[in-house]
């Protein structure tokens, strides 16, 4: 079933297979995809368009992560942010990305439904 | 003999003023005299003469020796008898006053001017040696540390005030203490051990330390300097430096605290730096082996499950190489060494990464030397070698520049060392960099340049089961040198004929 609401979705991982893997499950509910492998990249496309989800890791080479996502909300407020994370983050991070403007944290390794469960209900 | 001042004690006036008269002529125009013991007695305690010439029968309560006797109680002036008395009797009991001299009347005016020279002389060297005395006596008995001489058997013949001090006893107290008593007793043997080596003339330290007993009980730390104490060549004790290093002893053993915990932690931070490394990359392997899976799964085509399925066995293998070097990082054993031409392990990765050089702008310089044969594990120390040649090249990563390789023999050891004019490494960052899966690269480093933190802490591993050394030198901006150090087995060829 072709989906009403096609969602623009960014994916900003270093790990490409992360990516590709992303693309294959929202491709299952036709969302519009992009990904980045580095952070720079990343705000380049937020800059062109604006993003409805950005699924954003939480290890990043060259810009830390929470400049990057400082950076997507400055451009859209209205663009959510999930950190995604293989390691244990502790409270005091959890909360200062919270204040950057993170709306969800998804912990490796997860399940698709997981992630479907983010985002809104399309049906 | 300037003007030295005698005193005369002679009952007989006459006899008293040809003395007198005598001493002039000798050249002592300064004397006087006096016709009585207790006179005698008095005029010492004034301390205005040099030399008493005593006559011992006098007149009045007391005679000569009795008045010296008096005198000695406080003054140590040299007096000379002159007497006609000679019975053996009077002698003794005039010999228990110490006298310079003894003249017999009559004399002669060059026997009295020599007696006298003589005790003046005597008297001089006298008080000389009793300042000398005096004055080692205050420096032994002052002195900062414990100072003990004890006899063969092993009782305190001497303590200064220092030593009794430490110990809790007055001096009296220590001297009738046998030096076991003053020991630990768990440290007895090895004193007894020290000393009979040295009595048996064994090389052995004169210092060392022991636990000393104090009166109350409580435990001293005493660093000990001890050596013979004889008398000729004869020994007839041992003379003991003491000073207490308690306060010492236990700053040591605090800060020998804090250094054990000190490393605990790095320790702990340590395994949290590898179990967050663990994590992060196997949370990735699971993550997309899982996620492709899924998907698979969800649409079960073909050329899902076949992509799903490469996607899992290559990440299998890299997980299982990530296992495989950390442990080859905490393993204890290495197998399988050759003899190995060090250069040559050197050449073959080269090879292999010459390529990337190129195309980076670096030059590579190699110094060499010709060295003997090192018995290694060849993948293991082409690893290493691959290690320090990537570091390399990935500090140049941007601006290119100078790669030199230099191999030469160091006494027993090979060393090959890696320096590279890149970017340095901080040096808040030189301590940690042979810890696993710490990096300034990678998505864990933060860096631009792909890397897990393993590499060094596999070097590392490697080259320490080869009972060898890494050590790293670097100067931010300027460049890193990292210098592997590897023994020369030589001792035991095996079964090739091989020599150096």
């Amino acid at each position: 079933m072709e989906n009403p609401k096609n969602l623009k979705i960014l994916i900003v991982d270093d790990e490409e297979k992360i990516c590709e893997m992303f693309v294959k499950w929202f491709s299952l509910r036709s969302h519009k995809v992009q990904f980045a492998l580095d952070g720079k990249k990343a705000i380049r496309l937020a800059k062109q368009e604006t993003f409805d989800f950005v699924f954003l890791d939480i290890v990043m080479p060259g810009i830390p992560t929470h400049e990057i996502l400082e950076e997507i909300r400055e451009i859209s407020s209205s663009t959510k942010v999930v950190i995604i994370t293989g390691k244990l983050i502790n409270s005091g991070l959890l909360n200062e990305l919270k204040l950057k403007g993170a709306s969800d944290f998804l912990q490796k390794p997860f399940k698709l439904d997981d992630v479907m469960k983010l985002l809104p209900d399309q049906d | 003999m300037m003007n030295k001042k005698i005193l005369i004690v002679e009952d007989e006036s006459i006899t008293a003023e040809a003395v007198k008269r005598t001493l002039e002529y000798l050249g002592y125009p300064d004397s006087s005299v006096v016709t009585s013991g207790e006179a005698a007695v008095e005029e010492a305690q004034k301390n205005n003469h040099d030399l008493v010439l005593m006559d011992i029968k006098l007149k009045g309560g007391i005679d000569g020796i009795e008045a010296v006797r008096r005198i000695r109680s406080f003054s140590d002036i040299p007096v000379i008898y002159i007497t006609a008395i000679t019975d053996k009797a009077t002698l003794e009991r005039a010999k228990k006053t110490e006298p310079y001299g003894y003249i017999h009347k009559p004399f002669e005016e060059k026997e009295l001017f020599s007696t006298i020279e003589i005790a003046l002389l005597r008297y001089k060297l006298e008080s000389q040696i009793r300042e000398n005395e005096q004055r080692y006596r205050e420096l032994v008995e002052k002195a900062g540390i414990g100072i003990l001489i004890d006899d063969i058997e092993g009782t305190i013949i001497y303590s200064n005030e220092k030593a009794a001090e430490l110990y809790g006893y007055t001096v009296e107290e220590m001297k009738k203490q046998s030096i076991k008593s003053l020991v630990h007793p768990d440290d007895i043997k090895m004193v007894v051990k020290f000393h009979n080596d040295r009595v048996q003339g064994k090389s052995v330290s004169s210092r060392y330390i022991f636990r000393g007993i104090k009166k109350d009980g409580f435990i001293r730390y005493l660093d000990l300097d001890a050596g013979f104490y004889k008398k000729g060549d004869e020994v007839i004790g041992t003379r003991l430096y003491l000073k207490d290093i308690t306060e010492r002893k236990k700053e040591e053993e605090e800060r020998e605290r804090l250094h054990q915990q000190l490393a605990h932690s790095e320790k702990i931070a340590g395994i949290g730096t590898l179990a967050g490394g663990i994590a992060h990359e196997f949370n990735n392997i699971l993550q997309i082996m899982g996620g492709h899976v899924e998907f698979a799964q969800r649409t079960k085509k073909p050329e899902d499950i076949d992509e799903a399925l490469n996607v899992v066995t290559f990440h299998a293998d890299k997980a299982a190489k990530i296992i495989k070097d950390l442990l080859t990082f905490s393993s204890a054993e290495s197998s399988d060494k050759k003899r190995t031409n060090i250069v040559e392990l050197i050449d073959s990765v080269l090879l292999l990464t010459e390529e990337h050089f190129k195309k980076h702008n670096i030059e590579v310089v190699r110094k060499f030397q010709k060295v003997p044969q090192v018995e290694v594990n060849r993948g293991e120390l082409q690893q290493v070698f691959l290690n320090m040649i990537t570091n390399a090249r990935d500090a140049m990563f941007s601006q290119g520049g100078k790669l030199t390789i230099e191999v030469k023999r160091d006494g027993n050891r090979v060393e090959t060392s890696f320096t590279d004019t890149g970017i340095g490494i901080k040096k808040e960052n030189l301590r940690r960099i042979f810890e696993p899966f710490y990096t300034t690269k990678g998505s864990i480093g933060k860096g631009d340049i792909p890397g897990t933190g393993l590499g060094l802490s596999v070097s590392y591993g490697i080259v320490k089961r080869h009972e060898g050394t890494i050590e790293v030198e670097s100067q931010k901006g300027k460049g890193t040198t990292f210098t592997v150090t590897l023994p020369l087995n030589e001792k035991k060829p095996k079964k090739t004929t091989q020599k150096k």
